[in-house]
C-alpha cells in the first residue's frame, strides 16, 4: 500500500462528488472522480496498471444509473480484491446496502457524510497493520514475521510475556497470543491484556487442543477473537487477520465489531 | 088503509135495508174509533230526556234518593263493572224516557246495578217502603221484606225473571205495573231489568189500599197520582220493545266484555313480548354499538395505518431526496472550514450555524426515514449505563435541569440495537429537555424485574394533558410550536423492533415518566 492514500469518489450527484474529492484533497490525498460505475471501473482498471496509482480506496454511490455501487463494487473485487470500498447512500434501510456489507464493503454510510470518521477511517487505511506475536518460541515468532511482512504487515515480537502490557504500543491492532507459555499460563496474560486494553482484538494461538481446551473456552469467553491451532495454517491466520482489519476499519466507520466463534 | 096495505114482505124490505143502514153506520163508527185511535199515538209527545235530565243533572238537580245509592251496595260487580253506571243509565234512559216511572238493573244475585226513579209516584212510594224498614242501614232495609217497592220490584218481578227465563209483567204494590226480563249473556242469565208502567191507580178503594200499606196519606197519593201523564199502550210496547233491545245490549256487552278481558290480557301479553323482545333488540343493539364501536376503532386503527403508510412514503421519498443536497451542503461547510481555519470569529461562527442547523434537518429526515421503514434491529448486548452514559454526552440536557442516573447494581445485558435504543434515549432526553424550560429535575433510572429491564426517563416539566395522553404516540401529534411530531412514533416504533414497549405516566404541570421495557439477554434467564 503507498504512503499516499489514493481515494476514489464515485457519485453520479457532480456537486457530492466534487465537495468529497475537495476536502479530501485538501487533507492531503490524492483523489479520483468518477460519475459513474463504469466511469469508475474504468478508472480503478487504468490506476491498476502502475502500483503508484493503484486506489487504496473506493468510496461509492450506492443508487445510481446504469451500474450501481452495488455492482461496481463486485466488478472491483474482480479486479482488485483487495481494494477498500465504501458505500454511501441516501437510504438508510437498504437490501442493496445489506448485500453490499455482505459482500465485503468496508461500510456503508449514511448521507450526510460524518466527514471527521470517513477522514479517520482513510489514516487507519494509510497505515500498515501492527500486529503483536506474543510467544515464547523465536523460531515461530520470526518466520510469521516474514510472512506477515511480505503481506504489508508490521510485526512486534514479545517473548517476555510479564512485559506484555508494556510492549503493547498504542499502534498495535491486533495480538497473537501462544497460550502455552513455559513459566507464565496464557490465560494469565490475556487477563492482563484485557485489563489495560479491553477492546483490542486477541487471537489464541495452541499446539494442545485437548489439553488447554478448558483455558481456550475461558479466554473465548473474555472477548478473545478467536483460536488458532499450531501447525498454524498461513492462509487461515492470514484470513482472521484481515477479517480483524476489516472490522476494525468497519468500527471506525461505526460498524459493530463482531467477535468470532 | 093505505099503511096496512103494507105488505109483510114489504116491512121486512125495510127492516133490512134499515139493518143495513146501521151495519153502515156501526161500520162508520167503527171506522171512525179505529181512526182516532190510530190518531191518538201522534198526539202523544216523549217528554224528553228526563232520566238523563233527572240523573246527569244537566237540568235542574238530579234525583238522589235520601237514603242514598243502592249500587254501593253490590257486591257482584258484574253488569255494574263491566258496563258501567253511566252508560247502565243511558241505556235506561232509552225507555224509561217514554214511561217516566221506574226502572231497575239487577245482577244475578240481586244487587242494584242501577235503580232509577223517575216519577214523583213511584219515588213516593219508595221512599215511604223505605221509611216503614225503620233502619239506617241499606242493606237491613232490603232484606227486611218491608220494603215493598223493592219487594215487587226484585222479589216479585226479577227475580222471578230470573228464575224463569221469562219475561214477567205483574202488578206492583204500588197500584202500577212491572215488566222485567232477564239479561241473558252467551246463553246465560247475568241478571235481569225492570220498569214499572201504566197509570197510577185513581179509585178510592184502591188507594186507600196502598194508603195503607205504604202509611201514606191518600190525599198525598191521589195528588201525586193525577200528576202523571198517562201514556198510551203503543208506548208501553214501545218501551217494552226497547226494555228487551236494551237487555239484548247489555248482555251482548258483558258477553264481549271477557273477551275485552281476554284481548286486553292478549294486549298485555303482548306488550310484555315486545318489551323481552325490545329488550332482547336493546341488547342486540348494544352488541352492535360495541361492534360497530371495535369496528370504527379497527378502521381508525387501519386509517392511522395507512395514512402512516402514505406518509411513511412520501417522508420517506422526500427525506431521501433531501439526503443528497444536505449532505453536498454539509461537504461544502466542512471544507469551507477546513480552509478558513484563519478566518475571522463571525465566519466561523456562522459555519458552525449552518452545521448545527443541518444536523437538525438530518435529525427530521432521520425520523421521517425511521418512520417510513423503521430498520430490523441488529441486536447486540448492551450495557445499559454504558448507553445512557454515551447518549448523555451527545444530548446534554440544558444546564438548568438537574440530572441523576440511577442503574440497579444487578442490571443485567440487554439484547437490543444499541443504535436505535440510543436514538429513543435521546428523543426521550430531548423531549424532557423541552419540558422543563425553567428548570427541573431530570431523572434516568433502570432496573430488572422478572424477564425485562424497565428504563425510564422522568421530568418534573409541564407534562401531559390526559385528553392527549392516548395521542402523544401518533404521528404528526405534537405540543410543541417546533416539530412534526415524529419523535415518540419513531420512538414507539424503534423499541417494538426491538421487542420491548414504551408507555407514558404523566399528570399535567407535574411532570411526565417515559418508561422504556425491554426484555432481558435470552442467555441470562
Amino acid at each position: 500500500m503507498s504512503e499516499n492514500l489514493r481515494i476514489l469518489v464515485v457519485d453520479d450527484d457532480r456537486r457530492m462528488a466534487k465537495t468529497l474529492s475537495d476536502i479530501f484533497s485538501a487533507k492531503g490525498y490524492f483523489v479520483g472522480i468518477a460519475h459513474s460505475g463504469a466511469e469508475a471501473l474504468e478508472k480503478v482498471r487504468a490506476a491498476g496498471k502502475a502500483e503508484a496509482s493503484q486506489f487504496g480506496c473506493v468510496l461509492t454511490d450506492v443508487r445510481m444509473p446504469e451500474m450501481n455501487g452495488i455492482e461496481l463494487h463486485k466488478a472491483i473485487t474482480e479486479i482488485e480484491p483487495a481494494l477498500s470500498v465504501v458505500l454511501m447512500t441516501a437510504y438508510a434501510t437498504d437490501d442493496l446496502v445489506r448485500e453490499g456489507l455482505e459482500r465485503g464493503a468496508i461500510a456503508s454510510l449514511t448521507k450526510p457524510l460524518k466527514i471527521n470518521s470517513l477522514l479517520n477511517f482513510f489514516a487507519a487505511l494509510r497505515k500498515k497493520s501492527v500486529i503483536a506475536i506474543v510467544d515464547d518460541d523465536p523460531k515461530f515468532c520470526s518466520t510469521l514475521r516474514q510472512i506477515l511482512w511480505t503481506r504489508e504487515m508490521q510485526v512486534t515480537i514479545i517473548t517476555d510475556p510479564s512485559r506484555v502490557v508494556e510492549a503493547l504500543t498504542p499502534d498495535v491492532q491486533t495480538v497473537l497470543l501462544d497460550m502455552k507459555l513455559n513459566v507464565h499460563s496464557g490465560l494469565g496474560v490475556l487477563k492482563k491484556i484485557r485489563l489495560n486494553h479491553p477492546r483490542l482484538p486477541v487471537v489464541l494461538v495452541t499446539g494442545y487442543r485437548e489439553e488447554m481446551a478448558a483455558a481456550i473456552e475461558t479466554g473465548l469467553r473474555i472477548n478473545a477473537y478467536t483460536c488458532l491451532y499450531k501447525p498454524v495454517e498461513i492462509k487461515d491466520l492470514l484470513k482472521v487477520l484481515a477479517e480483524i482489519r476489516h472490522q476494525e476499519l468497519g468500527s471506525i466507520l461505526g460498524r459493530p465489531f463482531k467477535k468470532r466463534r | 088503509m093505505k099503511d096496512r096495505s103494507k105488505t109483510k114482505e114489504q116491512l121486512i124490505e125495510e127492516l133490512q135495508k134499515a139493518r143495513q143502514k146501521v151495519s153502515v153506520l156501526e161500520a162508520k163508527i167503527g171506522l171512525q174509533e179505529h181512526v182516532e185511535r190510530a190518531q191518538a199515538p201522534l198526539e202523544w209527545h216523549p217528554p224528553g230526556d228526563i232520566i238523563r235530565d233527572t240523573v246527569k243533572g244537566e237540568r235542574g238537580k238530579p234525583y238522589e234518593p235520601p237514603y242514598g245509592d243502592l249500587t254501593a251496595l253490590n257486591t257482584s260487580h258484574m253488569i255494574l263493572d263491566l258496563i258501567g253506571k253511566d252508560v247502565l243509565t243511558e241505556i235506561v234512559a232509552d225507555y224509561l224516557d217514554l214511561l217516566e216511572t221506574s226502572g231497575a238493573i239487577y245482577e244475578i244475585n240481586g244487587d242494584y246495578a242501577l235503580g232509577i226513579f223517575s216519577s214523583g209516584w213511584c219515588r213516593l212510594l219508595d221512599t215511604g217502603s223505605r221509611k216503614l224498614c225503620d233502619t239506617d242501614d241499606n242493606r237491613v232495609a232490603l232484606d227486611s221484606g218491608k220494603w215493598h217497592c223493592h219487594e215487587s220490584c226484585w222479589r216479585r218481578a226479577s227475580k222471578v225473571s230470573i228464575e224463569t227465563g221469562q219475561a214477567v209483567d205483574i202488578e206492583c204494590y204500588g197500584g202500577i205495573h212491572l215488566y222485567a226480563i232477564p239479561i241473558w249473556a252467551g246463553g246465560e242469565i247475568v241478571g235481569s231489568m225492570s220498569f214499572g208502567y201504566g197509570d197510577p191507580p185513581s179509585e178510592p178503594e184502591k188507594l186507600r189500599k196502598i194508603a195503607d200499606r205504604y202509611r201514606l196519606e191518600v190525599g198525598e197519593l191521589l195528588g201525586t197520582a193525577n200528576s202523571y201523564k198517562s201514556r198510551p199502550e203503543f208506548i208501553v210496547d214501545f218501551a217494552k220493545k226497547r226494555l228487551h233491545t236494551a237487555a239484548k245490549l247489555v248482555g251482548t256487552i258483558i258477553q264481549l266484555k271477557p273477551a275485552e278481558g281476554a284481548l286486553k290480557k292478549w294486549h298485555e301479553c303482548l306488550e310484555e313480548k315486545v318489551n323481552v323482545h325490545a329488550g332482547e333488540l336493546t341488547d342486540v343493539s348494544k352488541r352492535l354499538e360495541h361492534e360497530i364501536n371495535e369496528r370504527k376503532q379497527m378502521q381508525e386503527r387501519l386509517l392511522r395505518q395507512e395514512r402512516l403508510a402514505v406518509l411513511g412514503e412520501l417522508a420517506g421519498g422526500v427525506g431521501h431526496e433531501l439526503r443528497n443536497p444536505m449532505g453536498v451542503i454539509s461537504n461544502a461547510v466542512y471544507y469551507l472550514k477546513t480552509i478558513l481555519s484563519e478566518a475571522d470569529e463571525t465566519t466561523r461562527e456562522y459555519l458552525e450555524i449552518i452545521s448545527s442547523e443541518i444536523r437538525r434537518s438530518e435529525k427530521i429526515v432521520s425520523d421521517l426515514l425511521n418512520l417510513s421503514r423503521t430498520r430490523p434491529a441488529e441486536k447486540e448486548e448492551i450495557k445499559l449505563p454504558r448507553l445512557v452514559a454515551r447518549v448523555l454526552e451527545k444530548q446534554q440536557p440544558p444546564p438548568w435541569v438537574d440530572v441523576t442516573v440511577e442503574m440497579a447494581d444487578d442490571l443485567p445485558l440487554v439484547l437490543a440495537d444499541p443504535q436505535q435504543i440510543g436514538q429513543v434515549l435521546t428523543n426521550l432526553l430531548s423531549n424532557a429537555g423541552a419540558a422543563m424550560p425553567k428548570g427541573g429535575s431530570l431523572d434516568i433510572r433502570a432496573k430488572s424485574e422478572n424477564d425485562s429491564v424497565y428504563l425510564s426517563v422522568s421530568d418534573t416539566g409541564c407534562g401531559i394533558a390526559d385528553e392527549v395522553a392516548d395521542k402523544i404516540f401518533e404521528p404528526l401529534f405534537t405540543t410543541k410550536a417546533r416539530g412534526i411530531g415524529l419523535g415518540l412514533t419513531v420512538s414507539k416504533n424503534l423499541v417494538e423492533v426491538n421487542g420491548g414497549s414504551i408507555e407514558v405516566k404523566s399528570k399535567e404541570g407535574r411532570g411526565s415518566t417515559f418508561t422504556i421495557t425491554l426484555p432481558i439477554r435470552e442467555a441470562q434467564l
